[in-house]
């Protein structure tokens, strides 16, 4: 049926037996869930039982394209994982930049899932129609750039992509992530489960051609499309995402000192125009990205001179303004050890500004800390303490287990911790936002801005919602998360998708001239049936609504200064926006959805 | 007059080189013709498809009440950048 986009194939590894299978990914399931995120859940839904232990072999780790990832167009740069968090207990879906996924596509495939445990510390190498099972106990304890390297050397592949995990996986860090060269699969822990399977990379080689449709309305296609994304996101290229630190903080929404405030009076020295005077060296860019909003830094002089990263938004909310630090240069450390250990930045920041916390307020003492006096501000403690995590040592090994394991041990803090389902917050504060506050609530992985639906834009700019209300969230919420339910399916990055005609009313012929088969009038459909489908997940692993709300802390402390000031939302408050969310997904007043293919259902009636 | 704080976050806080000015404006200014004392100023083309938008008092206002909506003294005015993706 389609004649180009796909390879039809995806590589199945059986690590235990280190023999793999390659079998062939039928049409309907493409034809229903895209590719990417869709397909990946569709394997998980159907290959994983509800009680696996996600560090044990049961559990997969699933990586899947999409129908436009590694194509000639703008920022066909990504893939998808689905496994089973370490992190949270339940069902992830997360996506990575780079070129693995892409070059997966050119060596044949749509997919490959990895199953089992090795009997040895190994990677991956995949290369020609090859695949070989490498010795890696000399790689074991290297750091994701070092890893990378080696394994390259060791195929004498220089051009290979390769992912790796660092250190931090090996040290029970269950929010440890998989580095895809500089861009990684950063949340939920997939790295931790790469390390439970004893995989420390997997290379995948360059070479290869991946067909398309129409090629000659795909070369049409690409400079308009490029063109587009330059121009609008001209912002992205100059400042990285780390332009909304101060609109965040203007707004009085910022992720500051644990989120017990909305306004950062550090802020001025996190934000893009101080950071571009005295840190930034350029702008950097995913595979075939013509916008390059990657903001390479680093540290020119004191004692953090030396120190190369490119921090995001998130990266500089959580390690800066969760942490209430506003030295950049310890941004740029921090987010520099966190690649190299492999951790999740957004975790880290948000655990260790918890920690913080709990200190000052005497709930950790220098007993528990082994010595280090925890004060937001401290950016030495803070990086110290991602040290200690990365290492698995002192009190960091307590605060690489991650907020679900930490409520089980020490629920006397629960209350400070600020995650959904496990995950820890981004760096938006949702008291600011009420549509964030949903989005964190009902998102398929926990507190997640992207899956969960980013509200901020049609909050602040259309004119058509305020930020304030309850009324028309749940709408809102849901045509967010059913756009970027098919979004990561397609493949490409979500800030060049509106360049292609992908947004909450699609348009164009871009997947008909990769594929031959004419999507987009489905799209939204499929974004849906994306969502039911990870619901669906979640209920059979144990999600109900009580897994929906927020922290107390957001139901009963107003923000207590800055234009958001006394703004706080009740339970009751959240139950309005969230029965108006169920009732428009059509799930059940427990949040329970009616038949995991109900957007097929639907589609076909009407 | 009437005094109306302006602010700047993004991309108009770097080509303002501003983070705020107080503009002294005649009592019955809409916020539409502020809008456009601020695109002169400054070539923008706010309410025109450009790519910077407003905020009255920390709300947006839908294109079509600009020009209803008559300014107090003491309003603030939020100028930023269009935000796209997190
Ligand atoms: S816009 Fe940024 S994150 Fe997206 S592909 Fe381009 S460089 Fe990567």
């Amino acid at each position: 049926m389609f004649s180009g986009g796909y390879r039809g194939k995806l590589l199945r590894v059986d690590l235990a037996r280190e023999r793999h299978t390659i079998e062939p990914v039928p049409d309907t399931i493409l034809e229903q869930y895209l590719g990417g995120r869709g397909v990946a859940a569709h394997y998980y839904h159907e290959g994983m039982g509800s009680s696996v232990d996600p560090l044990s072999p049961a559990n997969k780790l699933i990586f899947f394209t999409g129908p436009l990832t590694g194509l000639p167009l703008p920022a066909t740069t990504k893939f998808q994982c689905a496994t089973r968090s370490p992190e949270t207990g339940i069902y992830l879906c997360t996506n990575s930049s780079g070129e693995v996924g892409p070059y997966l596509k050119r060596q044949g495939y749509d997919g490959l899932i990895i199953e089992g445990q090795a009997r040895r510390d190994l990677y991956l190498a995949l290369a020609d129609g090859q695949v070989e099972f490498r010795d890696a106990s000399d790689l074991v304890m290297l750091d994701t750039p070092a890893a990378i390297k080696a394994v390259r050397a060791d195929g004498e592949a220089p051009d290979a992509a390769v992912m790796a995990i660092g250190p931090a996986a090996y040290n029970d860090v269950r929010y440890a992530c998989i580095m895809v060269g500089d861009r990684s699969f950063g949340r939920g822990g997939a790295g931790r489960v790469m390390a439970a399977k004893r995989l420390k990379a997997v290379a995948v080689s360059s070479r290869g051609e991946i067909p398309v449709a129409n090629p000659a309305r795909i070369k049409e296609i690409l400079p308009a499309a490029a063109k587009n994304a330059r121009e609008t996101k001209r912002a992205h290229n100059l400042f990285g995402t780390n332009q909304y630190t101060e609109v965040m903080n203007e707004l009085g929404c910022y992720s500051v000192r644990n989120f017990t405030s909305g306004v950062f009076e550090g802020a001025a020295t996190l934000s893009k125009d101080y950071v571009t005077r005295h840190y930034k060296d350029r702008s950097s860019a995913c595979f075939r990205c013509p916008v390059a909003c990657a903001q390479v830094c680093s540290v020119r002089e004191g004692p953090l001179a030396g120190a190369v990263s490119d921090p995001e938004y998130e990266t500089v909310g959580t390690l800066g303004g969760v942490c209430g630090v506003s030295d950049f240069a310890a941004v740029i450390a921090g987010n520099q050890l966190c690649d190299e250990y492999g951790i999740d930045t957004m975790t880290v920041g948000c655990v260790i500004g918890y920690a913080m916390e709990c200190y000052e307020r005497g709930l950790f003492t220098r007993e528990d800390t082994g010595g280090l006096e925890l004060r937001f501000g401290d950016a030495a403690v803070m990086l110290e303490l991602i040290r200690q995590i990365g290492r698995g040592v002192g009190f960091g090994s307590l605060l690489g287990k991650g907020f679900r394991e930490l409520a089980r041990t020490h629920p006397a803090t629960a209350y400070y911790m600020m995650h959904v389902k496990g995950m820890a917050f981004a760096a938006y504060e949702p008291r600011g936002f009420y549509g964030m506050a949903l989005a964190y609530g009902t998102s398929s992985r926990g507190a997640c801005h992207n899956v969960g639906g980013w509200t901020i834009r049609d909050e602040l700019l259309t004119g058509e919602y305020d930020r304030f209300a309850l009324e028309g969230k749940g709408e809102l919420v849901k045509r967010l998360q059913d756009t970027r339910g098919y979004i990561d399916s397609l493949g490409i990055c979500t800030v060049v998708r509106s360049s292609m005609g992908f947004t909450d009313s699609p348009t164009g012929d871009v997947l008909l001239a990769a594929t031959g088969v004419d999507f987009t009038p489905r799209l939204m459909t499929i974004g849906e049936r994306v969502i039911d489908l990870e619901r669906t997940i979640l209920v059979r692993e144990g999600i109900t609504r009580k897994d929906d709300y927020l922290p107390d802390r957001i139901f009963t402390e107003p923000l207590p200064e800055g234009p958001a000031k006394g703004r706080m939302l009740t339970r009751e408050m959240y139950d309005v926006m969230l029965d108006e969310y169920y009732r428009l997904r059509r799930w059940d007043r427990r949040g329970v959805p009616a038949c995991p293919t109900e957007g097929a259902d639907r589609e076909a009636a009407g | 007059m009437i005094r109306v704080e302006v602010r700047f976050a993004g991309l108009p806080r770097t080509e303002t080189g501003l983070k705020a000015e107080t503009l002294e404006l005649a009592p019955d200014i809409t916020l539409e013709r502020l809008v456009e004392q601020l695109n002169r100023s400054y070539s923008w083309e706010i309410g025109r498809g450009g790519s910077h938008f407003v905020l009255l008092n920390q709300q947006s206002l839908r294109r079509e009440r600009w020009s209803e909506t008559r300014l107090q003294d003491g309003d603030s005015v939020l100028v930023i950048s269009a935000i796209a993706g997190g």
